[in-house]
């Protein structure tokens, strides 16, 4: 039932974000050969015509700022389009078809949070997508220039040095981004109850900055501890910085989870007992 | 034999006021029951704790001889009173989903009625009419094969000649097994239809019983006795 609901909930989104990210993505192949034409004209001298230079600086600077714009975009409408699908189809209307299908709360949340998670993990790999497009076409241009071996042999140490934090910054990224998406949930599963009912969006966006706000100050209370308490004197003096970096994304990472769990429950546990459609 | 439905002493309050207030009645298999009462008077209430979509402050609900959850929303098929379809789907999307999600959901008996409404399955939700919205979510709610259809305000909205057409589809699609409990102010319409009432006022039952013996006690209609117990 789980994987029924998540295809409806992906087609639901899907017709307001398929169509973002494939503009997102025109707009950057679209700059990457403005770009290419720009390199190109300048390397051959033509750009020195003053106004194929203006005419070229001129479109590759509305194209820029039309491709960020569009990664804004993709950006507000991925959040607004989570909180949109999570409110209309569950406290909305659409609630009572939801709530009277045969599957358990557990499957509703979780399709929600599993399909807010799929569309924020593709969001963002269509705006890096989309920088790779812009970016090749200085790679592309410039290629005869470039020492591929030397290039690759920097690119060997980066990742040598970079893959652990990286995955680890990755993996905290990740599970603040679900911790986020769960908040909000919460935050609107509370907003809808009896008593601020009558005040559902100030109710919601109010106690989602005071929830954040209480999760901060109690993560904050928590490291102080940690760094009291956990960390042992040799530390101190052999100041190594990968030893810290672990324990402190470690922690970051397992309270992200723990608040993952309290939000998920918690949001669970309203719509079991205070639903109020 | 077992009650679809069962209420045991079911209050439900909200802050100070009582929607429902110490309600009991049991629904059997095989009988269609009016929920009439004027609004405020709890009839939406008692629907959605039978739906699972309101836990009861107190008392005790049982669908089949359960507590409401993903068993009770096997076998009821429920109808509120509002657009509950995504505005986005095709009238065929409507029809897939509920067979996804209904195991009782019978696809050549929603076709058929379709057919005889005159409905297209290819027409997309948002571009149909209040009305055509309506059966179409009629037909999706009586072509399941459940044990309990909840129909809240089923005819409302539609004109008085598909009223009756909509009425004789409620009355040939549910088996002898099933039992259909409407809430409706319209009782002129469904009078004819109703095996047994329930009044419902301020949150109490305040009459209870067969539509024939409740016609031979009171020498009335059950519309004209509706109008005398709830004047204004």
């Amino acid at each position: 039932m789980l994987a029924k609901l998540l295809k409806y909930e992906m087609k639901a989104s899907a017709r307001t974000l398929v169509p973002l990210y494939i503009g997102t993505l025109i707009v950057a192949l679209v700059c990457s050969v403005q770009m290419a034409l720009f390199i190109a004209d300048n390397r051959s001298g033509f750009a020195m015509t003053i106004g194929v230079f203006q005419v070229n600086n001129t479109l590759t600077g509305i194209l820029f700022l039309l491709f960020f714009g569009l990664c804004v975009a993709i950006t507000v409408l991925t959040i607004m389009t989570v909180i949109q699908r999570f409110n209309h189809s569950l406290i909305g209307d659409e609630g009572y078809l939801m709530f009277t299908l045969p599957v358990t709360h557990t499957q509703l949340l979780s399709s929600k949070f599993i399909g807010a998670l799929i569309w924020s993990v593709i969001g963002s790999f269509v705006m890096f997508l989309s920088l790779m497009i812009i970016s090749a076409s200085g790679v592309m241009i410039g290629a005869d220039a470039i020492n591929w071996g030397e290039l690759w042999n920097q690119l060997r140490y980066i990742i040598r040095d970079a893959i652990h934090p990286m995955l680890v910054s990755g993996l905290y990224a990740f599970a603040s981004l679900a911790a986020g998406i769960l908040l909000v949930y919460l935050s609107i599963m509370i907003a809808q109850t009896e008593k601020l009912n009558n005040h559902r969006v100030a109710a919601a966006v109010i106690l989602f900055f005071l929830l954040n706000w209480l999760f901060g100050a109690v993560e904050s209370i928590l490291f102080v501890s940690v760094g009291n308490i956990g960390v042992p004197d040799g530390f101190r003096i052999s100041n190594d910085f990968m030893w810290a970096y672990n324990m402190v994304m470690g922690c970051r990472i397992a309270f992200e989870a723990v608040k993952c769990v309290i939000c998920f429950m918690g949001t669970k546990w309203l719509m079991q007992k205070k639903l109020n459609l | 034999m077992t009650a679809l439905v069962q209420f045991e002493n079911v209050t439900k309050q909200y802050g100070d006021k009582k929607a429902l207030d110490n309600v009991s009645f049991t629904l059997e298999p095989g009988k269609i029951y009016g929920l009439l009462g004027p609004n405020g008077s709890g009839k939406s209430t008692a629907i959605k704790i039978i739906n699972d979509l309101l836990q009861p402050t107190s008392g005790t609900v049982l669908v089949n001889g359960l507590k409401p959850g993903v068993e009770s929303k096997k076998i009821i098929s429920y109808l509120p009173d509002r657009n509950y379809l995504n505005d986005w789907m095709k009238v065929e999307d409507a029809f897939k989903l509920f067979e996804d999600f209904y195991e009782d959901f019978d696809r050549s008996r929603a076709e058929e009625m379709l057919r005889s409404l005159n409905i297209s399955s290819g027409a997309r939700l948002k571009t149909l009419s209040k009305g055509t919205l309506e059966k179409v979510q009629l037909i999706l709610i009586m072509a399941r094969r459940a044990k309990l259809y909840v129909l809240d305000e089923p005819i409302a909205g539609v004109d008085p000649a598909a009223r009756d057409y909509i009425l004789q589809t409620i009355l040939s699609n549910y088996g002898e097994e099933s039992s259909i409990l409407i809430s409706t102010h319209l009782i002129t319409d469904i009078e004819k239809v109703l095996d047994e009432v329930l009044f419902l006022q301020n949150g109490r039952i305040v009459l209870q019983g067969a539509v024939d013996d409740i016609r031979a006690e009171h020498g009335k209609s059950i519309d004209g006795l509706f109008r005398e117990v709830f004047r204004c």
